[in-house]
């Protein structure tokens, strides 16, 4: 599931992206490395969450590499990286509105025989057997994440913070190596985030890496082990969190935005 | 064996209130769950009838009188009777519609919604226009005539017997094709439908394939659609273009918007109501002075218009909304 | 409050606004300033620039030479009097179809109801001239007045209501009212066919050769309607580029909430738009019946090909319209062409090939949503031509915000 330490779990080279005049990613090129919870920081316009977009696959990129466990991804959808163990959550939830909470989640399962419209009909009992097994891993997330007791809700009916949750344990039901986590506790109160973030080093400790954008400077110095700086459209810097708060040129970039 | 004149009645109501029940749950699969405002339903409607009735009919060669008509019972009847030539000729419209269906999806697909409506509405506008034009074919605008129905060599001569028949075999039909429905909808598969519906992008960073998902919804609600044209065929008897106009396409949206877009029983219920309600007015013209009944479709007409506007502003869920669905707990 | 499951979105209502023809804001140094100055930032859909595809447009005109080139072999100089049939039905087309992109581009839905006004139009003309026998000229004034009150209503009664549920619900709704105005067409007139009391004058020779009239055109159902039509696209590009009413239909169009913001009474403006496009499908509506039988029927008949065009020339487009107004109907005329010409035994003997001169016009907006589906005369998302062919929902792009 992980690389041998060393090796970068996800690769960027290079990376390119334009939006008619705007250079959204500037020969991006930067790493990150298994089983660490790295963030991903920078003013407003850098390029973060194009970034994302780009290594799960909702753009291609005008030019440049992605690799994801040595493998390389760009230009593929997502649902072929999800498969390989890759997902990402939404920055604004894009909870599925007239769905339950736990129909929500098991949609996020992987491999899921019942999707397949002929073996509905050929293969019923298997069908049966992973819907039950979905149906429990579904669960277990929900009574982790403390959704348990609202599973039968529609998800619209959640608060935001719930539904930052629900972002995030749709991202888990899938079994992902690694989650591109967009802003998870951004407007979420304290208790909460508290809550996301016991769940993200739990499971970070499980082997997943997590690779996140995060304006709270709090989080980002007390959680993540790796810190990389994206300034108009590049790496700028990357580090340890005290030593990024510490370099000039990082400082520099975020006052001059 | 005479049958009651209440009991024919009711079973010339409950054919094509039968029929417009397939389309309706047709349409559920790709309007109510999956989001794909298919503006053609007339069309796919149509392609199945005219394949039953070329299958069920004899060739016609183009005389001065008439343009002809291809037709193939000439192969068939010396081997068997209607009854197994319908059930061969529901098959073809089924899967003539369901193949036509895939072609027309795969190009346009990936469009978004009022792009996808004006471009099936485009394709389905053409396929109008082939089915009229292409006379010798489909004998254009005058339509094939003297379509068998599958009771006519089991039952022959008795009219009222056949219908009853007839109603039967479209009320058993419908109920497989709502079990059939029920089941794929409540199963993963149905799912992924809805996700695409309330989001697509997220349901594509979710992992999973939406324009295959799409395409099979579409292909699938097309190929009900043709099944529903095999047994219009063989209930009206003679077919023309005129059959499947828009009009027809806009009445199945009004009845499934009207029983409950996404509810399956709901939608069924819709076009029970609204043929219903259209049976009724056709009845209670009489009652009016024959300068205003004259103008009755037109009003008819217009007051379907109301409806779907009425029902759009004050209650676009429908009769029945969408069932939410729970799932038992199986954890402690 | 009870929220119900479909509180905010009709069943299948996508609950994000889509934005115009364009995905996404241009940046305006990539569209230097020509002839016009855009006037506040991001251009947008009904901002006045120069198109960018030059090439494309080159192509388009190109394959119209071509075109005229290979019928020439068959059809020798005549072929040209296809193209007049063409620009003449085409200048149809472009004051239906700028009325339909401009609600395009205003309220971002597919008014299918705009067939049916245009309908409102010939028939209201109909009845001042046909059946209370004044001029035609009245009869236009009556259509405009009516047509646009028509569109001020249907705003006021239903699409104002509807805005906040998404361009789904204002499309399905829009056909429930088409189908109001047919059925009350169809019972007000009836469903015989009627015409225009207008003198029929004969057509003005443009080309005769060796005493034979190979080219002509007639004044009241052929030079009237581009007049009409090339006035209408003049007074509409005055409008919107030069009026403070105009340049706040752009920025409304574009931007709603910043528009409001800068004091611009958007409701107003959108009451506006609609009287507008009332307007150009009255006057559509009048030409029309100038050009085919009046008959019930005839709205739907014409959405399609208005639909094309609007598609064609990019959703929120008016000059984009104009541009593809003009190619459905050369397309469609041309098609007429090849198509009589299949119909000849001797190539493939194709039975009644005329009745299939709408496939042209569709085929041709098929592939544009294919292969441009910002139109021709709106920009390529980009993200499209790179990369491979799986992602190409015709929808704002995510997360162009960072």
């Amino acid at each position: 599931m992980t690389e041998p330490d060393g090796h970068p779990i996800l690769r960027t080279r290079n990376i390119t992206k334009a939006f008619g005049g705007l250079q959204a990613l500037d020969r991006c090129t930067l790493e990150v490395r298994p089983g660490t919870i790295t963030g991903l920081i920078g003013p407003n316009g850098a390029g973060k969450s194009t970034l994302f977009n780009v290594v799960i696959g909702l753009f291609a990129p005008d030019s440049g590499r992605v690799y994801f466990n040595g493998e390389r991804i760009d230009g593929q959808p997502p649902y072929k990286l999800v498969r390989k163990g890759l997902v990402k959550t939404f920055q604004i939830p894009r909870e599925l509105r007239a769905m339950t909470v736990l129909e929500n989640l098991l949609i996020s399962a992987k491999s899921v025989p019942g999707e397949q419209f002929l073996n509905l009909f050929l293969r019923s009992r298997r069908v049966r057997g992973k819907e039950l097994e979905s149906q429990r891993k579904a669960e277990e997330i929900l009574r982790i994440v403390g959704l348990f007791e609202l599973r039968d809700e529609y998800a619209m009916n959640l608060s935001g913070g719930q539904k930052k949750l629900l972002e995030l344990s749709r991202a888990l039901m899938s079994d992902p190596t690694m989650i591109l986590l967009d802003e998870p506790v951004a407007g979420v109160n304290p208790t909460l985030t508290l809550k996301i973030l016991e769940v993200i080093e739990r499971l970070r400790r499980q082997g997943r890496t997590f690779f996140l954008i995060e304006h709270d400077m709090d989080v980002v110095m007390k959680r993540c082990d790796w810190v990389i700086v994206l300034h108009q459209g590049r790496k700028l810097a990357e580090g340890t969190p005290d030593t990024i708060k510490k370099d000039q040129n990082v400082v520099e970039a975020y006052l001059g935005s | 064996m005479s049958v009651p004149a209440p009991i024919v009645d009711f079973v010339n109501f409950l054919i094509p209130a039968g029929i417009f029940a397939m389309l309706a749950l047709a349409l559920n699969i790709q309007w109510g769950h999956t989001g794909l405002f298919n503006a053609g339903v007339a069309a796919f409607l149509a392609i199945g009838a005219y394949m039953a009735a070329i299958y069920l009919t004899p060739y016609v060669a183009p005389s001065i009188v008439y343009p002809g008509h291809w037709g193939y019972a000439q192969v068939w009847q010396p081997w068997f009777g209607t009854a197994v030539a319908f059930v061969i000729a529901v098959l073809l419209s089924t899967l003539l519609a369901a193949f036509v269906g895939l072609l027309i999806a795969l190009p346009i697909l990936r469009l978004r919604t009022d792009y996808f409506a004006i471009a099936t509405l485009a394709l389905a506008e053409i396929i109008r226009l082939i089915l009229t034009n292409a006379q010798t074919a489909t004998a254009g605008t005058i339509g094939i005539l003297r379509i068998p129905g599958p009771f006519d060599t089991l039952l022959p001569g008795d009219p009222d017997l056949q219908a009853v028949a007839y109603a039967t075999l479209v009320i058993a039909s419908l109920i497989v094709m709502f079990w059939l429905v029920q089941y794929v909808t409540r199963a993963p598969w149905g799912r992924v439908l809805r996700g695409i519906r309330e989001d697509e992008e997220a349901t594509l960073a979710l992992g999973k394939n939406v324009f295959s998902f799409r395409t099979q919804a579409f292909v699938f609600g097309c190929a009900l659609m043709g099944a529903a044209g095999g047994f219009l065929a063989s209930h009206l008897g003679s077919i023309t273009p005129d059959n499947f106009n828009p009009l027809a396409t806009f009445a199945i949206y009004v009845m499934v918007i009207l029983g409950g877009s996404g509810n399956n029983f709901g939608v069924i219920f819709g076009a029970f109501l609204y043929y219903s309600l259209d049976w009724v007015s056709v009845r209670i013209d009489d009652y009016f002075p024959p300068a205003l009944a004259e103008k009755m479709p037109a009003i008819r007409f217009a007051a379907i218009g109301v409806i779907l506007v009425a029902l759009i502003l004050f209650r676009p869920e429908g009769i029945f909304k969408e069932k939410k669905r729970t799932y038992p707990a199986v954890t402690k | 409050m009870r929220r119900s499951a479909t509180e905010e979105g009709f069943h299948g209502a996508p609950k994000r606004l889509p934005s115009a023809a364009t995905p996404f804001e241009p940046h305006p140094n990539k569209y230097p300033p020509r002839l016009h100055l855009v006037p506040y930032e991001g251009g947008g859909a009904l901002a006045f620039r120069l198109p960018l595809r030059y090439r494309d447009i080159a192509i388009v005109f190109g394959i119209l030479i071509a075109s005229i080139a290979l019928l020439w072999q068959i059809w020798g100089v005549s072929i040209l009097q296809f193209l007049i049939n063409g620009i003449v039905v085409g200048s149809i087309y472009v004051v239906g179809a700028t009325g339909l992109t401009l609600i395009y581009g205003i309220r971002k839905f597919a008014n299918f109801a705009h067939g049916e006004m245009m309908s409102f139009g010939t028939y209201t003309a109909y009845f001042i001239n046909g059946i209370l026998f004044y001029s035609l000229g009245w009869g236009t004034v009556f259509a405009i007045v009516a047509t646009a009150a028509l569109g001020l209503l249907m705003e006021f009664l239903v699409f104002r209501r509807l805005a906040p549920r998404g361009a789904v619900s204002m499309m399905v709704a829009s056909i429930g009212i088409a189908i109001v105005i047919s059925g009350f067409l169809n019972a007000a007139f009836g469903t015989s066919i009627h015409q225009y009391d207008v003198i029929n004058v004969p057509n003005t020779p443009i080309l005769i050769i060796g005493g034979v009239v190979v080219l002509s055109i007639n004044p009241i159902r052929g030079i009237l309607p581009v007049v009409v039509g090339v006035a209408m696209m003049v007074f509409l590009h005055t409008l919107l580029s030069r009026t403070t009413t105009g340049k706040a239909m752009r920025a409304t169009a574009d931007n709603p909430d910043l528009a409001r913001a800068s004091g611009i009474r958007t409701q107003r403006i959108i009451y506006f738009t609609w009287g507008l496009s009332g307007t150009l499908a009255g006057v559509a509506g009048v030409l029309l019946g100038l050009f085919i039988d009046i008959r019930p029927g005839l709205g739907f008949s014409v959405l399609l090909f208005v639909f094309a065009a609007v598609i064609i020339g990019g959703l929120g487009s008016p000059y984009g319209a104009m541009f593809g107004g003009f190619i459905v109907g050369i397309a469609q005329e041309m098609a007429a062409a090849v198509l009589a010409w299949l119909g000849d035994p001797e190539v493939i003997g194709l039975e009644q090939p005329l009745a299939y001169r709408p496939v042209a016009a569709f085929l041709i907006m098929i592939i544009v949503l294919l292969l441009r589906p910002g139109g021709l005369l709106g920009p390529t998302p980009s993200g499209e031509r790179t990369g491979r062919r799986w992602f190409r929902f015709r929808k704002p792009a995510l997360g162009a915000d960072e």
